[in-house]
């Protein structure tokens, strides 16, 4: 009886320490922060095997029995681990939850272990010898495992098959045990468990390439095209089926599937209100797509472009898929490009622009604040040529309403004629913006070509809706930055 | 050297290269102690008289050219008096409101912020329309402090504001609330900026310490304890015990709760150098007074003559503690003056956002970051301006002890102080340059204001007009230049000069 058991102390230790590395394995890759997952995972696991060697106390008799079905379930429990990890993950809500449940339980399973093994011992081994011998088996068992995880396992099977794997041995280990000890007598129940397991388990090692595939798919829709950190911000593009979208610091810019909405409604409604305008202002866009509708104006012979990232600029003038989708807009012998922080370029340029174009990203941090404040739209209008006019990027007037009305409000202390008005893009939802001192009729002279506006659908971009009507709200200044509180505040409570 | 030992040596060496060699700050910050010719202010206390080598004459001589000395000289120009003279010890002009100059920025050593100021300051709301910082009363907004302003680390992260609310209890809060409110209270003409124009209504508040006030309240709270000390400290260079009730309330109780300041990268050198800059070869700047007589003859030294000005006024600019060497009185124990150490540290990189950080239960009171008020939207180089007053402290010991001390002592100090929230500091540091001013401030010391010996040190002596902060028992600017403004006043009066315009300092 000795050797068998001995060897199944060994096999068993083995598989604990596997499912602990599997569960802080997989919570790592999927949230990150490997110190924090590795450190929980270890805790609760340990904190739970010793739950379970407590809890041994109160098995009574057919010690036996009991040892067979804790390794049925720890074999099922564990086997399957990896593949639940990744099926919640991907569906969204309570990754965490189950972890730390999953995490537990095995851990109570395999704490109870070891106690009733040495119990299965005690009548035959001297108790200094049992000790020492099965706990030797245990650490040499969870060294195993540690060395061949990273270098073997993970590599060669990956995360998924190696739990099925060790859920198999587990399941092994009760079969080997019905039939080594309880002979004709072993439980029919125990044993169809323990075959109904160990069959789940092979199918589940057997299915694990597409388990796998399903779950990254669910978890990351979109193929990554390309992915880049400048000294300035995180840019990520990715594409699916023909949709790509780029991401900086992990907010979506735009999406090609619709992004002509948006940028259609940031341009046209006063560029093309204006009689033949020359000169434009574009102050953030350094993807080049209002530029390319900017660029739909044959009268317009000289485009200034400040962005303050020179990869991104670079980026979309040379990168073959990306430089198509603004129809190579940042090589047009009409536009030239700059790198530099808008606000003091603004204060350090002088110049005048029929039409001024302001596209930065949210006013997320006090940083980016500045760029939506009264001073900045003093420095915006001494740059508006006399019948010139602007249009601003605002956020969102639905899911943001104070933010949206404070920029507005800002822009009119200024001293400068503002109109709202707001389009609906798919992927953002409804987005608003300004128009500054546009003609009488926003969009009389639309350029032919246009995917979304025209003349009848123009005047509905300047009719809200009662849930996005004026509020009153502060005016953003710098010296109090009233915009980044108001927005931090709106957009935390979307999220939640 | 044995084969074995060199080995080991090599091994050491590879090890090292792998590792990165840690980096002794010796070997990366440079710097130095900057400022303050302690020995040259000092000759102030020889007995010797030296010959004049050459004789001067003018209406009005001007001694001290820190915000006293300015404010008079502009006074004087407002008031069509263009003949005078002023001297001023140090190199350049502005005492406390001095800059030190980087590629990064300009830093101030000192001074750096002035509140917006209330209706009763009317010179410096004069000063600031010239200066076109103010338009009629509203102020330029490029000027006003940007947000967010201050923040406070504790319990090892950073929070907005100086109050440490992080952990604080209801009880805490309450207690912070019941002084805003008793604030809120006393607020009106009992506490006016210039301090001159306060009514008398709640000097009684000047013969107990802030500390007192406290107890007397019952208010215990540690965080409020701490908070309120960190305001003495601040302004004054005193711990709670130090520092009068009625001046540390009239700090608040002066100002509106939600007051707005006006702030330049080099601090309150941005005024003080507009105030100097039409002076030009009537400002002679490196110049030790030696001698004041109450019949207007004052004997100066300059690095290469003794001048002797006969003036027909003298506006004294010059802290109280001068006036026994200077004019031969009986010394004035009333007034005492806080010591502090000033160090900027230039930055290839700076920090976000927040012009005031603040360290909860350090000795330092913290930095303010000089680039704040750029408009860009990357942090880039910057130049931090970080203080250290010793409250709680006999000055004189202090100040003693500060000329032993080495720049690398407080190289390692500053290093020290700001090491938790930057504990990557050194791979930005460029520099650290330090100023040490042993006397920086006075201190408003229970007793000294109601005492009387304010108005008594006010007084003229002979044909000699005062002027100086000292003379309200708290450095702030309005303070100097309310002084500096009612000298000036003073002494267009004893001239007989047809002022042209309104005076400021109507009593």
């Amino acid at each position: 009886m000795q050797p068998l058991i001995l060897v199944s102390v060994f096999l068993i230790a083995t598989c604990g320490l596997i499912y602990e590395l599997i569960a802080g394995t997989v919570s790592s890759y999927l949230l990150g922060d490997s110190v924090m997952q590795f450190s929980t995972v270890i805790g609760v696991y340990l904190s739970a095997m010793g739950v379970g060697s407590y809890l041994a106390q109160y098995v009574g008799k057919g010690v036996l029995h009991r040892f067979v079905q804790i390794q049925i379930l720890v074999g099922l429990l564990g086997g399957c681990s990896a593949s639940v990890l990744f099926l919640v993950f991907a569906h969204g809500t309570g990754f965490l939850l189950v972890l730390y449940l999953i995490v537990f339980a095995i851990g109570v399973l395999v704490g109870l272990e070891i106690p009733l093994v040495m119990r299965l011992l005690k009548d035959h081994i001297e108790f200094k010898e049992l000790v020492s011998q099965v706990l030797a088996l245990d650490y040499v068992g969870a060294l195993v495992a540690s060395l061949a995880f990273p270098i073997l396992l993970v590599p060669h099977l990956g995360l998924v098959r190696t739990a099925f794997f060790f859920g198999l041995v587990n399941v092994g280990v009760a079969l080997a045990f019905l039939l080594r000890f309880s002979g004709p007598k072993a439980s029919r129940a125990l044993l169809a468990e323990a075959i109904v397991v160990f069959l789940v388990l092979v199918a589940g090692f057997a299915l694990s390439e597409r388990l796998t595939r399903y779950a990254e798919e669910e978890m990351f829709p979109d193929h990554i095209l390309l992915a880049r950190s400048t000294a300035y911000q995180r840019i990520v593009v990715t594409e699916r089926s023909g949709d790509v979208r780029l991401y900086l610091n992990n907010n979506l810019q735009f999406s090609s599937l619709d992004e002509y909405r948006y940028h259609e409604a940031l341009v046209h409604p006063g560029l093309g209100g204006l009689e033949a305008p020359r000169k434009v202002l574009i102050l953030g866009g350094g993807d080049g797509l209002a530029l390319r509708e900017v660029l739909k104006y044959p009268s317009v012979t000289d485009v200034t472009l400040v962005d303050l990232d020179p990869a991104m600029t670079a980026l979309f003038r040379t990168h073959p898929m990306l430089s198509q989708l603004n129809q190579g807009s940042l090589s047009s012998p009409r536009v030239k490009v700059i790198n530099a922080d808008a606000f003091v370029w603004l204060k350090q340029n002088p110049g005048q622009y029929d039409f001024v174009l302001v596209d930065f990203p949210d006013p997320s941090t006090f940083a980016l604040g500045k760029l939506y404040t009264v001073s900045f739209y003093r420095a915006l209008k001494e740059h508006l040529a006399p019948a010139g006019a602007a249009a601003v990027q605002c956020t969102s007037p639905l899911f943001a309403r104070k933010s949206y009305w404070c920029i507005l409000k800002s822009i009119r202390t200024a001293g400068l004629e503002v109109r709202p008005y707001h389009v609906f893009v798919p992927s953002f939802g409804e987005w608003g913006f300004a128009l500054i001192g546009a003609g009488a009729e926003p969009g009389k002279h639309l350029p032919p070509g246009l995917r979304y506006l025209n003349e009848a659908g123009m005047a509905s971009l300047f009719e809200f809706g009662g849930d996005m009507t004026e509020l009153p709200v502060e005016e953003n200044r710098l010296y109090n930055q009233a915009l980044v509180r108001y927005y931090e505040a709106e957009w935390r409570a979307v999220v939640q | 050297m044995k084969r074995r030992e060199f080995l080991q040596g090599s091994l050491v060496l590879a090890g090292l290269a792998l590792t990165g060699c840690p980096r002794a700050p010796e070997t990366v910050v440079q710097g130095a102690i900057a400022g303050a010719s302690w020995q040259r202010g000092h000759r102030v206390r020889l007995e010797d008289r030296p010959k004049p080598t050459r004789k001067v004459t003018t209406p009005v001589a001007i001694l001290g050219g820190g915000v006293a000395g300015l404010s008079a000289a502009w006074r004087l120009r407002r008031g069509g008096l263009e003949e005078f003279l002023l001297f001023e010890l140090e190199r350049e002009l502005g005492g406390n409101s001095r800059a030190a100059s980087y590629p990064a920025s300009r830093a101030p050593w000192a001074a750096h912020y002035l509140p917006l100021p209330g209706p009763e300051a009317r010179s410096v709301i004069e000063l600031l329309q010239e200066l076109g910082v103010l338009d009629g009363l509203i102020p330029k907004e490029e000027f006003l402090c940007q947000e967010p302003q201050e923040r406070l680390f504790v319990h090892g992260r950073w929070q907005e504001g100086l109050y440490p609310n992080l952990g604080a209890s209801r009880d805490d809060l309450d207690q912070l609330e019941a002084f805003h409110r008793e604030v809120d209270r006393l607020r009106g003409p009992g506490f006016r900026i210039p301090s001159r124009l306060s009514t008398r209504e709640h000097l009684e508040l000047d013969r107990i310490s802030l500390q007192e006030f406290l107890q007397k309240q019952g208010w215990t709270s540690d965080r409020l304890r701490w908070w309120a000390e960190y305001g003495c400290r601040d302004d004054y260079g005193c711990s709670l015990a130090d520092t009068s009730a009625w001046a540390g309330l009239h700090y608040h109780a002066a100002r509106a709760r939600e007051e707005q300041l006006l702030v330049w990268p080099e601090g309150n050198a941005w005024l003080a150098e507009r105030l100097a800059a039409p002076l030009k070869e009537r400002a002679t700047p490196g110049c030790v007074v030696r001698q004041v007589g109450s019949d207007g003859v004052c004997l100066l030294e300059t690095e290469d003559e003794v001048l002797e000005v006969r003036a027909r006024r003298v506006i004294f600019c010059l802290p109280q503690f001068q006036r026994p060497y200077l004019l031969g009185e009986a010394p004035r124990k009333a007034f005492t003056y806080a010591p502090w150490v000033v160090a900027n540290l230039v930055l290839s990189q700076s920090d976000d956002a927040y012009w005031d950080n603040v360290i909860y239960d350090s000795p330092s009171l913290g930095y303010v970051v000089a680039t704040h008020q750029s408009l860009a939207t990357r942090p880039g180089p910057s130049v931090w301006t970080w203080y250290r007053p010793f409250p709680g402290q006999d000055p004189a010991t202090v100040r003693e002890q500060l000329l032993q001390r080495s720049w690398e002592s407080w190289r390692d100090e500053v290093l020290a102080d700001v090491h938790a929230p930057h504990p990557d500091l050194l791979d930005r540091l460029e520099r650290l340059d330090v100023m040490v001013l042993g006397h920086a401030m006075v201190r408003p010391l229970p007793g000294l204001i109601s005492s009387g010996e304010l108005e008594k040190a006010r007084r003229p002596v002979g044909v000699v007009h005062f002027a100086h902060s000292d003379l309200s028992a708290f450095s702030i600017f309005e303070e100097a230049n309310d002084h500096g403004v009612r000298a000036a006043e003073e002494v267009l009066a004893a001239l007989g000069t047809s002022d042209r315009t309104e005076r400021f300092a109507r009593l």
